[in-house]
């Protein structure tokens, strides 16, 4: 039996879940349901709680200006998708070959349970949302594969490539494609993949560069999971230790280092 | 790390150490950050100086006093793993509960006095930290802590004159450390 791919994603327009999404779909995968969470006031205010102004700014980025944030830049999702010929920017698009949308307060909702009781055999690909719950995760079937933007075990958390930067490891900055669990970034780990500073001066275009890399590492991890290839390994134990939000007045340091190191 | 004191700082610690020595709940555990100054200190007032600290349990059984012991023995090198915990788990608790922190805060009718010294220590406790064992982490929840208007002493009022001297010091730590590190 074939299984099904099933997407978590966190608006129609997410750069990210369309591109994985249509790259998939070109190498012959079909999308099978896409649960994308609804903007609601609920929404807003849970995340305006946790992110604070910070959420403004993300929300006139990623729909308001979408692609137009995005500078010149032959390393970033813009390039990627011209040389992939990915041209989809809303999910509705996918309905047209077959796939379902589902839409949800939150990924933990009823509705989701029951969209994924109705699959027997499923992977899950996250591509935003928000966090997991258990109820979710035991309906997972092979698992939800989600790309953490640092080296596991130790970046967990957020913000993580300023994390590294601050740190002063900049070769470890990079993604971790893994399993998720009900802890925080502590799922088993399918693949690491270092992503090089380069000529990035600033922390925006080095952020950008890593897009591309994740949504290639997310397809590739997607077939090797369908394909029973992947080979998942529990994190090594490491010092208990997470990463938050960093405040804006590390911002300047960050951009110093970076510029210092590129 | 050498930290030279501005000297209106130091004036605003010496002419308000009697009032910070009756304070007992927020001495100037300061002596190591501020190598060769005349800053005053007051390590041998403290109640707890020596106090063996039990495992963190949870925020809303903190005692100020905790945070005192803490604070002395991260500035006598003393602190273990059972500090280290201790620091860790206070760090993750602000950070998590950011957004609903002055709710909590105010738990179990605290007054606003209470809460003010509290986290003046709390952010003190965690520049502290920072210069103790170099974790940017705790710099960066101090800067959030420091933005909340709730946590600012009233300033010129004798009620929270430890606090103002302890904010004031706080603040000057910060920009020392944020300007050291961009001109390394």
């Amino acid at each position: 039996m074939n299984k099904s791919i099933i997407v978590f994603c966190p608006n129609p327009y997410s750069i990210y879940t369309n591109s994985v999404c249509e790259l998939l779909q070109q190498k012959g995968y079909s999308i099978d349901t896409i649960i994308v969470r609804k903007f609601t006031l609920n929404r807003f205010f849970n995340e305006f709680s946790r992110d604070g102004v910070r959420l403004l700014k993300k929300i006139w980025t990623k729909l308001f200006l979408k692609e137009k944030a995005y500078t010149v830049n032959e390393n970033n999702v813009l390039a990627f998708r011209k040389d992939h010929g990915l041209t989809i920017k809303n999910i509705k698009a996918f309905q047209a070959g077959g796939t379902k949308l589902v839409y949800c307060g939150s990924l933990n909702d009823q509705i989701v349970e029951d969209t994924l009781r109705q699959k027997k055999e499923k992977l899950i690909v996250f591509t935003g949302g928000g966090i997991v719950r258990k109820n979710i995760l035991d309906l997972a079937g092979d698992g939800i594969i989600n790309c953490h933007m640092g080296i596991l075990p130790k970046y967990k958390g957020m913000d993580l490539p300023e994390w590294c930067i601050l740190e002063g490891e900049i070769d470890q900055l990079g993604i971790t494609l893994h399993f998720m669990d009900t802890g925080i970034d502590t799922g088993d780990i399918l693949k690491t993949i270092k992503v090089p500073i380069g000529n990035n001066t600033d922390i925006k275009t080095l952020r950008s560069t890593f897009e591309p890399v994740m949504i290639n590492a997310m397809v590739e991890t997607v077939e090797a999971c369908l394909a029973g290839t992947a080979k998942p390994s529990p994190q090594p134990a490491s010092e208990n230790r997470q990463y938050f939000i960093v405040h804006p007045r590390l911002y300047s340091l960050i951009n110093k280092k970076i510029q210092k190191s590129s | 790390m050498t930290v030279d004191i501005p000297a209106d700082l130091i004036k605003l610690i010496q002419d308000n150490f009697a009032e910070l020595e009756k304070s007992k709940e927020l001495p100037l555990l300061s002596q190591e950050l501020f190598f060769g100054q005349a800053i005053p200190t007051a390590t041998n007032i403290l109640p707890d100086a020596g106090q063996k600290l039990a495992p963190y349990k949870n925020f809303q059984q903190l005692q100020p006093a905790q945070i005192t012991v803490l604070r002395f023995k991260i500035a006598e090198n003393q602190h273990d793993e059972v500090t280290d915990n201790w620091c860790e788990k206070l760090l993750r608790y602000n950070e998590i509960r950011y957004s609903s922190l002055k709710k909590r805060a105010f738990e179990n009718n605290r007054s606003s006095e209470e809460v003010i010294k509290t986290y003046t220590q709390i952010i003190s406790l965690f520049i502290e930290y920072y210069f103790s064992k170099g974790d940017l982490r705790f710099i960066n929840i101090a800067l959030k802590l420091m933005d909340l208007s709730w946590i600012k002493p009233s300033f010129g009022s004798t009620k929270f004159c430890a606090s103002e001297v302890l904010y004031k010091r706080n603040l000057f730590l910060i920009d020392r450390v944020l300007n050291q590190l961009e001109n390394e």
